[in-house]
């Protein structure tokens, strides 16, 4: 599924969808497809850099737990990479304050801790969105 | 020599007189004494007979009971009641300990029953908090959730959902509910394991093995690093390196100063035998002795070594900012001292501090500081305890415990008008 993009080419723009778990991803990429955007969803820390680099995202949803590199560290990286200024919102199981202040420390856009609604996830991108 | 003043019945007089505005020479006219005499009894240097001691009393407007000396029962309860109830009323406790010793007794046990299990809670709190399995687990059913509840709310939302992803998002359902249930059950069994105190970490591994052996392996002493192996026996694998080095370490220090030329001799005899290494002396000395407490710690005052003993915790909750293991560790040299315990206990403690040759050019020399107590005859000297937040005691040096500590561990009344923040 690495990669596979989901939902109509011509809708309000593009995600990369950066979670290793597939039955959330598979939820998310349906939920946000149905509203129109188009998502590339990606498994793997290690790479995930790479694909903010191929897909040139408008909004990236990044996981903090994956395998190979955690989801700071992919922060980081694309931070200091030709799409620094891409929205990111950082999604984690732990939604403790030192996750969420060195999310937000690295540069995440937004951070959401799970569980989250699915009506929340969609808001929330929608708005980084339109920054 | 019932009341007598001893150095605290003469301190009792002092601020008995001192509560009463009476000047020292004023006092002493009163009560037919020179005030040379007076401050000599009020320092604990000379005694005052029964007809003397009535006479201050009757100068004072007191009854002769209250400045007798205090009873190492009246001394325990008092120092349980402080920060409890005004300072008006501590004077009570000396007439509960006299008429009744064994409710003095048992409210003295209660709280040092309740001091006990608050410590075990915060420890049990503080290892949930960073215990490496719980917090997987946690992790791993949050995440499950997170999946279950988007699934869910999909299928809840959309009725004429396509039958292909009905069927997929029924299939995710069905598999992160598994994992959900057994996410649960793996919290649970963590949870239940945790009734019986296991250890969680290789140094939880080191300090069972050390108390087991009640800190002196006979083994090692006769044989020397050649006794670790089977001392290792019982040790999971995955502590068994730090458990090692621990022994070896053990071992180092047996070879460096025997115990023979340590037992039954004072540590100024043993101090040149051991090249003036003081925390080496003190901790050969607290293998030779299983009824000394002992505490190491590191340059940062981390504790790498404890050993409490009855009367004389050690460890976490237990480090009193007045111990001499602190000015040891601050001026390099060695400090000798009269302990008191909260509970009138008294204890002798030498701490002395040593640093090591760095490991090579530009690195760090580390520095270690240690401190062996041992009971001592009678009562008095520097009034140490717990650290500032438990401690029943007040003294100049008391460092204030933050608001949440304060919470914690005082009762709620009088902190109402404390400004927030």
């Amino acid at each position: 599924m690495t990669d596979a993009p989901s939902g109509p080419e011509a809708g309000p723009g593009r995600v990369l969808l950066i979670e290793d778990e597939e039955n959330i991803a598979t939820a998310i990429r349906f939920v946000l497809g149905r509203a129109g955007w188009h998502v590339a969803a990606h498994h793997d820390g290690t790479t995930a850099p790479a694909a903010v680099a191929r897909h040139a995202p408008d909004v990236v949803v990044l996981d903090v737990m994956l395998p190979g590199r955690s989801g700071f560290d992919v922060l980081q990286e694309v931070r200091r990479g030709p799409h620094a200024d891409v929205p990111v919102l950082m999604l984690t199981a732990k939604g403790q304050a030192k996750d969420r202040d060195r999310a937000m420390a690295l540069g995440a856009t937004r951070f959401m801790t799970k569980p989250f609604s699915n009506a929340e996830l969609a808001e929330a991108v929608r708005d980084l969105a339109g920054r | 020599m019932a009341g007598t003043p001893d150095g605290r019945g003469g301190a009792r007089l002092r601020e008995a007189r001192l509560a009463a505005g009476i000047a020292q020479a004023a006092l002493a006219a009163r009560a037919g004494i020179s005030p040379s005499y007076l401050n000599l009894i009020e320092h604990g240097r000379r005694p005052a007979t029964a007809p003397l001691l009535a006479r201050l009393a009757a100068a004072l407007g007191l009854e002769a009971e209250a400045l007798a000396a205090r009873t190492p029962a009246a001394a325990a309860l008092r120092a349980v009641a402080e920060g409890r109830l005004p300072p008006g009323a501590l004077d009570e406790a000396d007439a509960l300990a006299a008429r009744h010793p064994r409710w003095a007794e048992m409210i003295v046990d209660l709280d040092g029953e309740a001091r006990r299990h608050a410590r075990a809670a915060a420890a049990l709190s503080d290892r949930m908090a960073h215990d490496p399995v719980l917090t997987d687990a946690v992790h791993e059913m949050l995440s499950t959730a997170s999946a279950v509840r988007s699934t869910a709310s999909i299928l809840a939302g959309d009725p004429d959902l396509d039958a292909t992803w009905r069927a997929r998002f029924h299939a995710s359902l069905d598999a992160e509910s598994r994992r959900l249930a057994a996410g649960a059950e793996a919290v649970a069994a963590r949870l239940e394991a945790r009734d019986a105190p296991e250890p969680a970490t290789a140094e939880d591994h080191a300090a069972r093995l050390f108390a087991a052996h009640r800190h002196r392996f006979d083994g090692i002493e006769a044989d020397g690093a050649a006794a670790i192996p089977a001392l290792l026996e019982g040790v999971p694998q995955a502590a068994r390196d730090w458990v090692r080095l621990r022994l070896e370490a053990y071992a180092t220090d047996a070879a460096r100063l025997p115990l023979h030329r340590v037992d039954g001799r004072a540590i100024p005899d043993v101090w040149d035998a051991a090249g003036g290494d003081g925390p080496l002396v003190l901790r050969r000395m607290a293998v030779a002795d299983p009824d000394a407490a002992f505490v190491e710690v590191d340059g940062a005052g981390g504790i790498v070594a404890a050993r409490a003993a009855a009367g004389f915790p050690v460890g976490d909750g237990a480090l009193c900012p007045l111990w001499p293991l602190w000015e040891a560790r601050a001026d390099d040299r060695p400090v000798e001292a009269r302990l008191e315990m909260p509970d009138g206990g008294a204890w002798h403690a030498v701490a002395a501090a040593a640093r090591q040759a760095p490991a090579g050019w530009d690195a760090p020399a580390p520095r270690r500081a240690a401190m062996l107590a041992r009971p001592a005859d009678a009562a008095g000297g520097r009034a140490v305890g717990p650290s500032c937040p438990r401690c029943p005691r007040t003294c100049a040096a008391r460092r204030a415990p933050p608001a949440a500590g304060a919470a914690l561990d005082s009762p709620p009344s009088g902190a109402q008008g404390d400004p927030a923040g």
